[in-house]
This record gives C-alpha cells, sequence and structure tokens, in this order.
C-alpha cells in the first residue's frame, strides 16, 4: 500500500503539527508556562468559587452565585477595558501590574473573612466586604491576563508557527483545567476537609500565581518573532476601548450579530452554570463529600479528545449546522437533571436517589461537553467570518457584549434558585417526600431547559434573516449596500 | 545597530493619550458597577434573610481554637441583643441555628463522625444558651433529632436526647429520627435510638418501619457485585463501577450493621458508651489541634 493511501493516525498528525514550535524561542515557552500555571489558579479557583464563598465566607444561597457572576463581568468588562493597554506599556510592565493585583486580590479574598472576623474584631457580614474588595482586586487582575498571554504567543511565534502556536495554547490551558479538577481540587478536599480544604484550593491558586509571576520576570520585553510586527505598534497604541463601539454600531453586519448573539444566550449561559450553580447542586445532592473536581474534569478531558480526534474530522461539516446541533445537544442535555430522579429507577442498577443524581450529572456532563466541542469553535469562527477583514478583532471583542448583561443577571436568577429550590438540606427532604416537583432542583433545571431551547430553535427559525452559511459574502453584501447608500444620500445632498 | 533601530521605532510610536483610554475605563467601570447594583437590587425583594444567617454560616464553618469560638461568641450576643428569641428564629426552611448545628451531608460516615465532634461545642452552646427550644420543628415537622439522626451525628443525637428532645416524634409524613437513621444507615444512631427505647414498629406514611427502610437501603446502597455480574457477564467489574465515587465502605458497612442492630437485644451501643466514645474523640481532636499549633509555633 502506498504511503499517499495510507490514513494518519488522528493523534500522530495533531501533535506532528507541533513541531513547527521548535522555531519558538524560550519566551513563548516562558509564556506557556505562565498560562499554565495562571490556567491551574483561575480553574481552581472557579470549580470551589462559590461553595467557598458560600461555606467559608458566609455568603448566602443568592449571594454566592451573584459575586461569581460579577466575577465573570468584571473580568469581561476589564479585558475589554483593559485589552490594548498591553500594547501601549508592554509586556513585562503588563503582567507585573496584572500578577500584583491578581496575587493581592487572592490574598484579600483567602485571608479577608478570618481578618475581618478576628483581627479586625468585625461581624460576619462586615467582614465580607474585604471578600468583595478581594473578588474586584483579583477581576482586574485576571483580566489582564487574556490579553496578555494572547499577546505574548502572536509576538513570541513566526507568523509560520503562529496558529500552531495558539493550538498548543489552547491544549495546554485545556490540561491546566483538567488537572485542576481530579489532581488538586479533589486530593486537597479531601485532606483538609469539606470547609478549610476552599481555602486550602483558594491558596494553592495563590501559589500558582506566584510562580506564574516569577516566570513572567525572565521574559524579553523587547523580543518579536517577526521584527516588522514591531513597527506596526503605533497602529494599536492609541486605540481606545470604547472607541471599538463607535467604529462598527451602525454596520448592518454587526447589528445582525448582535441579534444572534442574543440568540444564542441562552445556551451559553447554561456553559456559565458550571461554576455558578452546579458545584452547590453536587454537593447539596449528593453528599459534600461528592468528588466535585473529577466531575469537573470530564468537560476539559473530553474537549482535548476532541480537539485531537474529532474537530479535524467536522471541519467538513457547514458551520451553521454544527452550531444548531452543538447548541441543542448542549441544551438537551438538561433534560437529564430536569426529571425526577425516581424515573431513573427503571434502569438495572440504579436504586438509590444518590445513585440517579449520580448518573445524571455524570451523563449531563458528558453530553453537554460533547455539543460544547461543537459549538464553541464554530461560533468564534462564525463570528470572525462575519466581520469584515480590517475588524475581526473588534467584533470579536464586542462579541461578549450581550453576556456583560446576562452575566449578572445569570448570577442572580441561579442564586434565587438555588436558595429556593437546591437549599442545603435538600436532600434529608427529598429522602423523606417532603419535596415535590415544584420545590426541587429538577424544577430548577426545567427552566434553564426552556431557556437553554429558546437558542437552537431561535436560531433554526431565522436562519434566514440573521444566521447564514456564507456569512462573508452577506457581509460583503451588506457593505457594499451601505456604501451604495451613502453614495446616493451624498450626491442627494450635492444636487 | 540595534539601538538605532530601537530609537527609530520608539520615534515612530506616537505618545499614548491617557486621558480618553482612563477615561474610557472609568465608563466602563460606571456601567458595570451600575449593572450589578441594579441587579442586586431586583434581587432583594426575592431574598431569604434571616438574622441568624451569620450565625449559622459561622458554625457550619466550625473553628473552634482552644475549646472555643470567639467569632460565634460575639455573633451570639450581637444577635441576642438585637433580635428577640434570636436563638430560635427559623429560617425560610423553618430551621432553627440548632438544627443547622446538627446537619451535614456526607457520603462516608467517618466524615459526618468527624464533623459531629468539631459541632459539639456549638450544639452545646446553643443548648445552654437561655431561652432555646430545643424541640422546635422546621416546616416539615423535622426535629434537631431528626437533622442528626439523618446526618449521622450519634454524639450531638446524645446531647439532644439529654436536652430532653422526643425520640419518637413524627415528621409530617410520619418519619421518626430512628427512621431517618435506618433509612441512612447511621448505625451509631440507630444503635443510640434504640437503646434509649425508640418505637421500632412505629410506620410512615407509605406503613414501613425504620427496619424495612433499613433493610430496603442497605440493598440499595451496597454494590452487588453478584448482581452486577450477572447483569453484565463481565467479572471483576466492580471496581470499575462508577458509582465508586459516590460510594463509601464505611457506610456499605454502617447499612449492614444498622439491620444487624434491629436484630440484637439489647443494642450494641448504649447512651454511656456513646458518651464515653464522645469524650475520648473530643480529647483526641483537642490533642491533635493542640499538636498541629504547635508545629505552626
Amino acid at each position: 500500500m502506498s504511503s499517499s493511501t495510507t490514513k494518519p493516525n488522528p493523534l500522530v498528525k495533531y501533535f506532528s503539527e507541533f513541531g513547527v514550535l521548535k522555531d519558538c524561542g524560550k519566551n513563548f515557552w516562558l509564556t506557556n508556562f505562565i498560562q499554565f500555571f495562571d490556567g491551574l489558579s483561575y480553574f481552581t479557583l472557579i470549580i470551589v468559587f462559590t461553595l467557598f464563598l458560600n461555606k467559608y465566607c458566609g455568603f448566602k444561597d443568592a449571594d454566592a452565585p451573584y459575586w461569581v457572576g460579577m466575577y465573570t463581568l468584571f473580568i469581561s468588562m476589564f479585558v475589554f477595558a483593559v485589552g490594548t493597554i498591553c500594547d501601549i506599556i508592554g509586556l513585562r510592565r503588563t503582567y507585573l501590574i496584572g500578577f500584583i493585583l491578581l496575587i493581592g486580590g487572592r490574598v484579600i479574598l483567602g485571608m479577608g473573612t478570618d481578618f475581618g472576623t478576628e483581627i479586625c474584631g468585625l461581624s460576619q457580614d462586615s467582614s465580607r466586604y474585604f471578600v468583595m474588595a478581594g473578588i474586584s482586586i483579583m477581576s482586574f487582575g485576571t483580566a489582564f491576563m487574556s490579553p496578555c498571554i494572547s499577546t505574548s504567543i502572536r509576538r513570541f511565534t513566526t507568523l509560520r508557527s503562529r496558529p500552531t502556536g495558539f493550538n498548543f495554547y489552547y491544549l495546554f490551558m485545556n490540561i491546566g483545567a483538567l488537572l485542576a479538577g481530579f489532581a488538586i481540587v479533589d486530593p486537597l478536599l479531601a485532606w483538609q476537609g469539606d470547609v478549610d480544604g476552599l481555602l486550602w484550593v483558594i491558596n494553592f491558586g495563590t501559589c500558582c500565581n506566584v510562580i506564574a509571576f516569577i516566570f513572567t520576570r525572565f521574559i524579553d520585553d523587547d523580543f518579536y518573532a517577526v521584527p516588522e510586527e514591531k513597527l506596526n505598534r503605533k497602529e494599536t497604541a492609541a486605540r481606545r476601548p470604547l472607541q471599538l463601539i463607535g467604529e462598527v454600531a451602525r454596520e448592518k453586519a454587526f447589528q445582525k450579530l448582535i441579534v444572534f448573539l442574543l440568540l444564542t444566550l441562552g445556551v451559553r449561559l447554561v456553559f456559565t452554570l458550571q461554576f455558578l450553580i452546579m458545584p452547590q447542586y453536587y454537593t447539596r445532592t449528593i453528599g459534600d463529600d461528592f468528588q466535585l473536581g473529577f466531575m469537573n474534569s470530564i468537560n476539559p478531558f473530553i474537549i482535548i479528545t476532541g480537539l485531537i480526534l474529532i474537530i479535524p474530522i467536522l471541519n467538513k461539516f457547514s458551520t451553521v449546522k454544527l452550531m444548531i446541533s452543538g447548541m441543542s445537544i448542549s441544551a438537551c442535555s438538561l433534560v437529564l437533571m430536569a426529571v425526577p430522579p425516581q424515573w431513573y429507577f427503571i434502569v438495572p442498577g440504579i436504586e438509590t436517589i444518590g445513585q440517579a443524581y449520580f448518573v445524571a450529572i455524570f451523563l449531563q456532563i458528558v453530553i453537554f461537553a460533547s455539543g460544547e466541542l461543537l459549538f464553541s469553535p464554530r461560533f468564534s469562527e462564525y463570528v470572525a467570518r462575519v466581520a469584515p477583514k480590517d475588524k475581526v478583532a473588534s467584533y470579536m471583542s464586542l462579541s461578549a457584549l450581550p453576556m456583560f448583561i446576562a452575566k449578572p443577571v445569570n448570577g442572580v436568577v441561579g442564586g434565587l434558585l438555588v436558595s429556593y429550590l437546591c437549599f442545603d438540606g435538600i436532600a434529608a427532604k427529598m429522602d423523606t417526600g417532603h419535596i415535590s416537583f415544584w420545590q426541587s432542583p429538577e424544577f430548577m433545571w426545567t427552566i434553564y431547559l426552556c431557556m437553554a431551547l429558546i437558542s437552537p430553535i431561535a436560531i433554526i427559525l431565522t436562519k434566514d434573516s440573521f444566521v447564514s452559511d456564507h456569512p462573508e459574502e452577506d457581509a460583503a453584501k451588506d457593505t457594499a449596500a451601505e456604501e451604495a447608500a451613502k453614495a446616493t444620500e451624498e450626491k442627494t445632498a450635492e444636487a | 545597530m540595534s539601538d538605532n533601530n530601537d530609537t527609530t521605532t520608539a520615534n515612530e510610536v506616537p505618545k499614548t493619550q491617557w486621558g480618553p483610554i482612563l477615561k474610557d475605563m472609568f465608563i466602563l467601570v460606571c456601567v458595570m458597577a451600575t449593572l450589578g447594583y441594579l441587579c442586586k437590587l431586583a434581587m432583594v425583594p426575592f431574598e431569604h434573610t434571616s438574622p441568624t444567617d451569620s450565625l449559622v454560616s459561622i458554625i457550619r464553618k466550625g473553628a473552634v481554637t482552644n475549646g472555643k469560638d470567639e467569632t460565634f461568641i460575639k455573633e451570639m450576643n450581637l444577635g441576642m441583643s438585637m433580635v428577640e428569641n434570636f436563638v430560635n428564629y427559623p429560617d425560610n426552611t423553618g430551621r432553627t441555628p440548632l438544627m443547622w448545628a446538627a446537619y451535614c451531608n456526607f457520603n462516608n460516615t467517618q466524615e459526618a463522625l468527624s464533623k459531629d465532634i468539631s459541632r459539639l461545642y456549638y450544639v452545646r452552646s446553643l443548648l445552654a444558651t437561655p431561652g432555646i427550644d430545643a424541640k422546635a420543628t422546621d416546616r416539615d415537622g423535622f426535629t434537631a433529632l431528626h437533622w442528626a439522626a439523618w446526618s449521622g451525628m450519634p454524639y450531638t443525637a446524645v446531647l439532644l436526647a439529654d436536652a430532653g428532645l422526643d425520640i419518637n416524634q413524627k415528621d409530617s409524613n410520619g418519619y421518626t429520627p430512628l427512621m431517618l437513621a435506618a433509612m441512612r444507615g447511621n448505625e451509631k444512631v440507630v444503635s443510640l435510638l434504640l437503646s434509649l427505647g425508640a418505637d421500632a414498629a412505629a410506620v410512615n406514611k407509605d406503613g414501613k418501619t425504620a427496619c424495612n427502610l433499613a433493610v430496603e437501603n442497605e440493598a440499595a446502597y451496597s454494590k452487588r457485585e453478584a448482581k452486577i455480574l450477572a447483569w453484565t457477564g463481565i467479572p471483576g467489574l466492580r471496581d470499575f463501577n462508577p458509582y465508586e465515587l459516590i460510594y463509601a465502605p464505611a457506610r456499605e458497612s454502617s447499612y449492614i450493621g444498622t439491620v444487624k442492630a434491629f436484630d440484637a437485644a439489647p443494642a450494641a451501643v448504649s447512651i454511656d458508651d456513646l458518651k464515653r466514645e464522645m469524650e475520648t474523640a473530643e480529647n483526641k481532636a483537642e490533642a491533635e489541634a493542640a499538636k498541629a499549633a504547635a508545629e505552626g509555633e
């Protein structure tokens, strides 16, 4: 058999692409180590954040998801604000500011409650303000990381190695997310207990940030893998954060994109539930010693496997079809948690409510992650394709706008739903038949299921108006039509 | 040469206009703060709040050092001075701080026992508070003893029984503390309640006794290798059973012990045995804490 007819092993093919990274110097690898430790710190935090605020800091059921929602909102908003600063003040200085804020914020977050109550003699309620301050400062620091690391990867890779450099960065980030769950969160919680263990997880993250910070000190600020790019800095130097909105708000392609983003909001909000609500749902229905980290490792495991084995195969399918399929799969996965656990008793081997919840959660995570695997890469690709070629970066940044509004709303709704329908102690009441469907976590998931299903249905219904299989052509047509209209207006004015 | 290049580049990069950038950032921060505040305001009418929320969070956190928790004492004094009947104030589910102190949710019975030991200080303090209504029930008729029985906290159950709680009190669905302990396989609590004379013949609204519930749940909880083998035909699958993640061998043996406890006469564990055990466990925990503190210093 000739070599041309032999199908290459996807695993070998995927990793052989990384060969090109040998072109990249020490700065690229340092950036990946920074990203790895920063990612480890972020993912360990996000897995336990709601529980930490609730159990360790004494935030109420409704407040904990609200503050996690606010934290993610702060990050998105600050990323938007500081995105261009990196190019202006330089990498090392941006890393310095970012890590000082991040480490400082984390220290305040970790020590805030105890410092307030034990050292300042404040009440439990008042000491929470320290924690809130810690969250705000930490989010500002976290916001520096993402643009800074992306800029570093771009700067330290050649044009040839750049796409692979970003693939490697994405893979490394997911490996961090995978390890954060089963290798760090679970052992720390098992060792230090369900409450003190949470503080240990936060402190572990702070140590990771310190390590990442040390790595940043070895980065060469003046190095550019493509020296010509150094000369192009003046284009980015003068950019204002809100300038972007003014530039594109009136464009028809952008308006269509915003409608599209609003339509997908339902399912994208469900993505955030993984850390807003799920930790409380898991521990309250199954037990405080449930292996939370392991469950959170399933998602990155599927993403990593998918990146290597499935995504290359999926490239031949239509973007819109894949997005709709992905959204539908992710949304429908919630059905598993929306049905009463007793329904699972028809399956051989499932005989207790705990076992039913476990199976429901496990299957939901697997199915949801599979849907996400189809949806997320296509979603970013679609946003990039809708944008006029010279405005891809602006469109990509602004695509986060609808989520700004959605994040705090989701935090509030999630918190309230948890406090009503998944309160601590609900397992005892379910065991004794005191909880009807309308008072149960299943009702909470039914609400989210309805919200999530709106997205694929809306996309299918509006497929011809707002979504297209050929967004580039549509965008070009819209731009041409706008220019023609402008020219006609000018002519009329002249006449 | 490279110095020259750098100078040239530096000359080409225009001076950064920080004013507009900072102005935009300020606008964004204001928008974000307003958005967050509005969301919080919208949440207020639907939020459950109770004056005892902070006290409960302190109990759940459990930070006893040198035999006491200063934060708890302070919060308790503050609450008592500000709210009438503070110590019995129920939350939205009707639970009082004492019920919260008697609750934990662990698969592993050993973890529940550790939690039980760490909560003893709070249970004792609450029971010693003037005006405490230890017999209060929540909206479904659970007493603190129901919660301790379900949670697998035998030492707390001892203190509550000593405080005079009715060991045969039924909730609104007819569940007694013995039934809750039996259905969860909490062997020590079952033995304690039986030794105190709990009514093993009482039935819940479904007509089940505590023993029925123990047998049923023991069968459901245990991994039952034989059944898995018969079902799949694959030997050794027990080790790959996904339930491993929610399975605790300690609970399985506790379930087996629970079922046996109903046949044992007299009860395997008496209240005096448990009191002695509790004392030993507390002393051990204190010694470990002192050792850890000394090592820290």
